[in-house]
């Protein structure tokens, strides 16, 4: 009934490069408007840009834990949201104890760290027991069979620490020396968001380190060129696999901490869903597998996140834009997928390797 | 000791922490005190101390034939019971502790010790599998380190907080009530009881596992059913209210709960009907495979005849609650299969499958409401509109499919997955509120009219959605055999 492809013609094609017309289109149209009618001063776009700049480091965190379980088992680790949600709940006490006592304050910086690391082990811990309860016993099964394991997993793990911390919306406390703003050219930046950034930045420099200059590093390059052949080589393939997801969920715990200190709406159970998949799409976008892929990908959907509503949604005349925020992310997935699944910088692994 | 470092021990160590570990979970994301509210006969037992026994119960029957498989004795296989029963129990009792002053400290010394504890058992393994002192000592470190940073921190947050219930909001009275079985205020007995209990449990299990074979199912099928219905007490009211009088549901049910007696008298004919089947059930199935064929096809007609005349007598049996329920069902059952033709049929793992559901919903709401946002304002019935919505999902299908047949598996998840959450952020913005109503969506949509009344009761919707599940199973079983 439906012939789809017909000599030299198809729908598909065309379906596709319609859509890439009106999309282009779009977003020059949108951004135009905006920028002719001059509504945003060019501070504004650089505070917009920072900030961007910095909500992506974010996501180019949680992104490293799903490019590394991604390139070792070619699996998309969907409760990996849930994770980065454990160790940033988690720590939300530790933070106020801190408070309570006074710590938090008189020794800022050893007080984050021991965050990060308390948030980072939790997550560590999680991603863990995940992978040897519901990823291991399902090795070599189908693909698709482990990817719908972790979205029940992910349900799981959001209701358990529903369960034990409760409902509710909990806020770290405000650290005094990342109060404020510092002036660089008549441009105000908080101090947060630079804090973010850079501890985003050094925790990625430690990832890179250890993946490129150590045994186990290169013990987990290995593993995702060929795991048969590192078999033979006598690398215990479990061990790796093990480590590899600890690696990623104390990324994604200690994301969870910088995530705390930088928003102040404070942390639920349900808060590491859409980070999650944002943290994915920028995994996408700088090709899955690929670590410095992650970390640009991050960056990059931080910042069209920011400015993107503000630019084109705005200009295109829809009202409310900021609150199609996540819609700009994920119309970013999507995309990314129809027209370059194999992202900024990747070869496409899945062909490559499947 | 020998036992000590056997086979034996490690078995009933490891089984009776995992069950430990089980019950603390379940206590601490509140099931059990969730499950207490319930209960499973009256003034006995509730469902929060049922699965409070059957950890205990079940994991001492599964250490028993652990046990036995090792070679162990009838005696010894007791003791691992119990031993289990204990261990089940210890977890919660150390967290159980917190509560009084002169035992808070147990609480703090096991967060402390564990990190070392658990430190030594790795470095231990690595020894044994024969690793260099260095490598082991290097072992150890990393791990105390690691655990230590874990434990201490929240060692440090209950001692300041000074309350367990500012963190873990489920260990609360309520949970203190149930796992002591009532005796919040005096502790000590509260705690002896629960350990008690667990041990007994535990030895049950291990019992029962060394029963002869057909006592032991008959056993089996008497408990598990008593503690199904009872479990199921306001389902399994619902449905014999519709059926019985109302003196004799008096009987057996106060409230929504088995009484003793009925309790009792359903354990009873359980346990002889499970000992009968026990005993005569495979030669009944053994004379039902001898039926000729012929025959069994005439049996099997008989059977679905029967299936069918119970699927339309199915509101009047269990009544409006359970209809509604059975609407529910019927709801999840269209929509499984159609998601059974993408997934099971085509292999594509469709995520966004909602999409389709939402654009059918809002096509047949802003057709025939007669509210504010209806376009036509009652023009269209619900029977009109109906082809239409379908064409619509099935058009929106088409759409978001065209663009992403590129792609397979997981990416084609992923895309779909984003579409799925792309159209609820558009559902409920504010860009299409004059539409569709955001996040209020489209109110005063009329019911169907059949035969000049209105299908509002569940009862009556029930078969809309029969009749429509049966068209789709149709369909899809054409569908996988063309």
């Amino acid at each position: 009934m439906f012939k789809w492809k017909t000599d030299g013609f198809s729908w598909v094609d065309f379906t596709i490069d319609v859509l890439r017309v009106l999309i282009v289109l779009g977003v020059v149209v949108g951004a135009w408007n905006t920028l002719s009618s001059g509504r945003i001063t060019f501070a504004q776009w650089v505070n917009l840009f920072a900030a961007g700049l910095s909500q992506g480091s974010i996501y180019a965190l949680i992104a490293l834990g799903y490019t590394l379980v991604y390139g070792i088992l070619l699996m998309i680790n969907f409760a990996h949201g849930e994770v980065f949600m454990a160790g940033a709940f988690s720590t939300v006490f530790l933070a106020e104890a801190f408070n309570r006592t006074g710590f938090l304050n008189d020794q800022p910086l050893l007080a984050i760290l021991l965050m990060i690391m308390f948030a980072g082990l939790v997550s560590m811990t999680v991603a863990i027991l995940l992978e040897r309860v519901a990823y291991r016993p399902l090795r070599g099964s189908p693909r698709l069979v482990p990817l719908i394991t972790a979205i029940g997993a992910s349900f799981f793990l959001q209701y358990t620490f529903r369960g034990l911390y409760g409902s509710g919306f909990k806020a770290y406390p405000q650290v005094q020396i990342l109060q404020g703003a510092i002036s660089i050219g008549g441009i105000n930046i908080p101090i947060v968001q630079i804090f973010v950034f850079c501890s985003a930045l050094i925790l990625m420099l430690i990832l890179y380190w250890l993946v490129e200059r150590t045994r186990i590093g290169k013990a987990m390059r290995a593993v995702s060129e060929n795991k048969e052949v590192a078999r033979l080589m006598g690398i215990d393939i479990d061990w790796v696999i093990m480590f590899t997801f600890g690696v990623g969920g104390f990324l994604a715990g200690s994301a969870g901490v910088i995530n705390g200190m930088f928003r102040p709406q404070g942390v639920n159970f349900f808060m590491g869903f859409i980070p999650g998949i944002k943290a994915f799409t920028a995994a996408v976008l700088g090709g899955i597998g690929n670590i410095p892929g992650a970390m640009l990908g991050g960056l990059f959907l931080g910042v069209i996140e920011a400015i993107g509503p503000n630019l084109v949604l705005a200009g295109l005349g829809i009202p409310g834009a900021n609150q199609l925020k996540d819609v700009i992310a994920f119309t970013m997935l999507v995309l990314v997928l129809i027209f370059r699944p194999q992202g900024i910088l990747g070869e496409r692994l899945s062909e490559k390797k499947a | 000791m020998n036992l000590l470092r056997s086979q034996t021990s490690r078995a009933v160590l490891v089984l009776g922490l995992l069950s430990g570990a089980f019950i603390l979970f379940t206590g601490a994301v509140g099931m059990i005190a969730a499950f207490h509210e319930r209960e499973v006969v009256d003034r006995f037992i509730s469902l929060g101390q049922l699965l409070l026994l059957m950890a205990p119960f079940v994991t001492g029957y599964y250490a028993a034939s652990r046990l036995s498989a090792l070679g162990e004795g009838g005696a010894l296989i007791l003791a691992g019971g119990a031993a289990v029963g204990f261990l089940t129990a210890l977890p919660s009792i150390i967290l159980l502790l917190f509560n009084s002053e002169e035992f808070r400290f147990l609480l703090f010394l096991t967060l402390r010790l564990t990190p070392f504890v658990a430190a030594t058992a790795v470095a231990w393994q690595l020894r044994r599998a024969g690793a260099e002192m260095q490598a082991v000592i290097g072992t150890w470190l990393l791990v105390a380190a690691i655990v230590g940073i874990v434990t201490f921190s929240f060692a440090l947050i209950f001692e300041i907080k000074g309350d367990l219930r500012s963190v873990l909001v489920n260990i609360d009275r309520d949970w203190v009530e149930v796992v002591t079985f009532d005796n919040r205020k005096d502790l000590m007995r509260g705690i002896g009881i629960f350990a008690l209990v667990s041990i007994v449990a535990g030895i049950a299990g291990a019992m029962l596992h060394l029963m002869p074979a057909v006592p032991r199912r008959a056993l089996i099928y008497g408990l598990g059913i008593t503690a199904l219905i009872g479990a199921f007490g306001e389902t399994a009211r619902l449905i014999l209210q519709e059926n019985i009088d109302r003196d004799a549901l008096k009987e057996i049910f106060r409230r929504d709960t088995l009484r003793q007696n009925a309790a009792l008298t359903l354990f009873i004919i359980s346990t002889v009907a499970g000992f009968l089947w026990a005993m005569f059930g495979s030669q009944a199935r053994e004379r039902f495979r001898d039926i000729k064929a012929a025959q069994r096809r005439g049996l099997n007609i008989v059977g679905l005849v029967i299936f069918v005349a119970f699927m339309l007598m199915l509101p009047w049996l269990i009544g409006r609650t359970l209809s509604d329920v059975a609407v529910t069902i019927g709801i999840f059952v269209l929509m499984g299969l159609g998601l059974n033709i993408a997934i099971g049929l085509a292999g594509l793992l469709d995520l966004g499958y909602l999409t389709n559901y939402a654009v059918g919903a809002y096509i047949l709401a802003v057709l025939t409401s007669i509210g504010p946002l209806g376009l036509f304002k009652g023009t269209f019935t619900f029977w009109m509109v109906i082809p239409l919505a379908l064409l619509a999902a099935m058009f929106a299908g088409f759409i978001f499919a065209v663009p992403v047949l590129r792609m397979r598996g997981d990416y084609l998840a992923i895309a779909t997955l984003g579409f799925g959450e792309i159209i609820g952020k558009l559902a409920i913005s504010d860009w299409l509120k004059p539409l569709i109503g955001g996040a209020q969506g489209v109110q005063a949509i009329p019911k169907p009219i059949f035969l000049g009344t209105e299908l509002k009761n569940p009862e009556q919707l029930y078969y809309i959605v029969l009749v429509a599940s049966l068209v789709c199973l149709f369909v899809s079983i054409r569908l996988n055999n063309s």
